[in-house]
């Protein structure tokens, strides 16, 4: 009986459900999000706005015309960080972070992003292509390599937190409607490419020699959602300590590079912008990185020649082929390779037994937020006229929520930058390197295709 | 009496999983430390990670329902969420 009272003593604690909404980043990103996207409606319904708040720079074309903007509107920008810091502040406290560490390094991104938002806002900007997710991206990889970021600051460093909630405010611009028409699409093409992909990483480092888990581990990682399709298949597998950082040192590492790379071939084959956000979408590795591609390409429309479509369409096909198309199956990937691992691989003295339940449990949360904000704005929408959503919604409503976007995602793209060590990228070893980079040049080829030949109507209309 | 013994192999076995165990180590703060790079483009908070952890006895990145002969009971905490 005293066995029984200790064995019952020491049972894993099942963490409640109240303790994941608030010690995860995806429901964090899900409060702030829906949180703005809830008061934004409240006011639009009340006759005001959040516009005020949701403060952006505009066009410039000299230095004077672009400080003297700052300076007219320095309390609504130090409103917005307020408002940032309050938002953020309270989440990473709920995660762990000082709020003393927090604070410090978000006032820092916080400012240096404004600079970048402004220059990306100089009217010769795209002539001499300061997109501000690539010299975001560039700033932060050069500080962090060679000055160095403290450690301290990590905490205002929370790539997932800024891009997640970017991705839940992203929804309050997508009528679901379009989510509907759009995403069984992108579910099918974003099926073929994650199964093509994946099988050509796997069987190549199972040629080369490679564990079993850690070829599932590189696989998923490049074919399904980068670094959190790592994680979550190496501890389905039961992976080595080591062989999810492989994973990430590769995602991360390609997914830095196709952040300049597709972009630019995109540009040279002047792609719509719905058809290169496609092709993003279907072949970069992490969303964080392909919005920072999305959104750079994006910036291309109407300011280089030959480049057709909206700068949002970019941005939208991208996230409905990223998110919709491959993100929300990681959970399915993990259940059936956990089932693969502990029926047919060699078995590592650790025993484990394949759930369902995982499908949800490693659901990627934040992708209801996107859902439910994109319902919402939906829903608002609905009750106007065509005239009116113009007149009334789009401005009041639409366009706050999109300005504050951008700046989730300016957060995001800096705090990648600032967060990337390079050396970390030399000790993942020849073979995974190998693995992985077949499965790139299949995937990129293989989107490529899909994108620009057998979907490129769909994703050219999508675009209009 | 009975139903409390039938019970008994079931709940040890439950109960000596890796996430009760003192060598399974679930912390973000500490994930993210072992695990280089995975701040850059992820995060040890998302949801994808549900409750995964490293073995420090395996060295090996597991569920928190995996379980071995190895166990041995954390003595501070139902579930280790100190990894030393």
């Amino acid at each position: 009986m005293t066995e029984i009272a200790e064995s019952r003593l020491h049972a894993p604690k099942r963490e409640s459900t109240w303790a994941g909404f608030i010690r995860k980043d995806d429901w964090w990103a899900i409060w702030i999000g829906l949180g703005l996207v809830a008061v934004a409606a409240g006011l639009t319904a009340s006759g005001s706005s959040l516009k005020w708040l949701a403060i952006a720079p505009q066009k410039w074309a000299t230095w004077p015309q672009a400080l003297g903007q700052v300076r007219d509107h320095a309390v609504q920008y130090l409103a917005l960080f307020a408002l940032w810091a309050v938002l953020f502040g309270i989440g990473v406290s709920a995660l762990g972070f000082r709020l003393s560490r927090f604070l410090p390094a978000f006032a820092v991104l916080f400012v240096v992003s404004l600079a970048l938002y402004v220059l990306g806002q100089w009217d010769q900007a795209a002539r001499y292509n300061l997109e501000p997710p690539l010299v975001a991206l560039v700033l932060g990889l050069v500080v962090a390599n060679t000055v160095g970021v403290p450690q301290w600051a990590d905490a205002g460093l929370r790539v997932e937190l800024y891009i997640k909630t970017g991705i839940v405010l992203l929804g309050a611009s997508l009528p679901l409607t379009l989510i509907a028409w759009a995403g069984p699409v992108a579910i099918v093409q974003a099926a073929i490419v994650s199964l093509v992909t994946f099988g050509v990483i796997y069987f190549t480092g199972v040629r080369l020699g490679l564990d079993r888990r850690l070829a599932a581990t590189l696989g998923t990682g490049g074919a399904v959602c980068g670094v959190s399709g790592a994680i979550a298949t190496a501890g389905a597998v039961g992976a080595r300590k080591q062989d999810a950082p492989i994973a990430i040192s590769l995602v991360v590492f390609w997914a830095i590079l196709a952040i300049f790379i597709l972009p630019l071939l995109a540009r040279g084959l002047q792609l719509p912008t719905g058809v290169a956000g496609a092709w993003i979408g279907t072949s970069e590795f992490a969303d964080a990185a392909g919005l920072a591609a999305a959104q750079a390409y994006g910036g291309y429309a109407g300011h280089v020649a030959g480049i057709t479509g909206t700068p949002e369409a970019a941005v939208n096909a991208f996230t409905l082929m990223k998110v919709i198309g491959r993100d929300i199956w990681i959970g399915v990937w993990a259940f059936v390779l956990s089932i693969v691992a502990t029926t047919r691989w060699q078995p590592t003295g650790v025993k484990s037994k394949a759930n369902a339940g995982e499908i949800w449990n490693r659901f990627p949360k934040f992708v209801l937020g996107f859902l439910v904000a994109s319902a919402i704005v939906t829903v608002i929408s609905s009750g106007y006229s065509y005239a009116d959503y113009k007149k009334v919604v789009q401005p009041s409503l639409v366009a706050p929520l999109q300005a504050l976007r951008v700046w989730a995602f300016t957060f995001t793209f800096l705090a990648i930058g600032l967060s990337t060590r390079v050396r970390e990228f030399f000790s993942v070893g020849a073979k995974p390197f190998y693995a992985f980079t077949a499965g790139v040049a299949v995937n990129i080829v293989l989107g490529y295709l899909l994108s620009t030949q057998v979907f490129v109507g769909f994703w050219t209309r999508f675009g209009q | 009496m009975r139903a409390a013994l039938n019970a008994a192999p079931a709940d040890a076995v439950r109960g000596q999983s890796c996430g009760s165990c003192r060598y399974f180590c679930q912390a973000p703060h500490e994930i993210e430390s072992q695990m280089p790079g995975i701040r850059s483009l992820g995060s040890a908070w998302a949801s994808v990670r549900g409750s995964d952890g490293i073995c420090r006895k395996h060295e090996r990145y597991l569920g928190a329902t995996s379980h071995c002969e190895d166990y041995e009971a954390t003595r501070t905490r139902p579930t280790s969420e100190l990894c030393n």
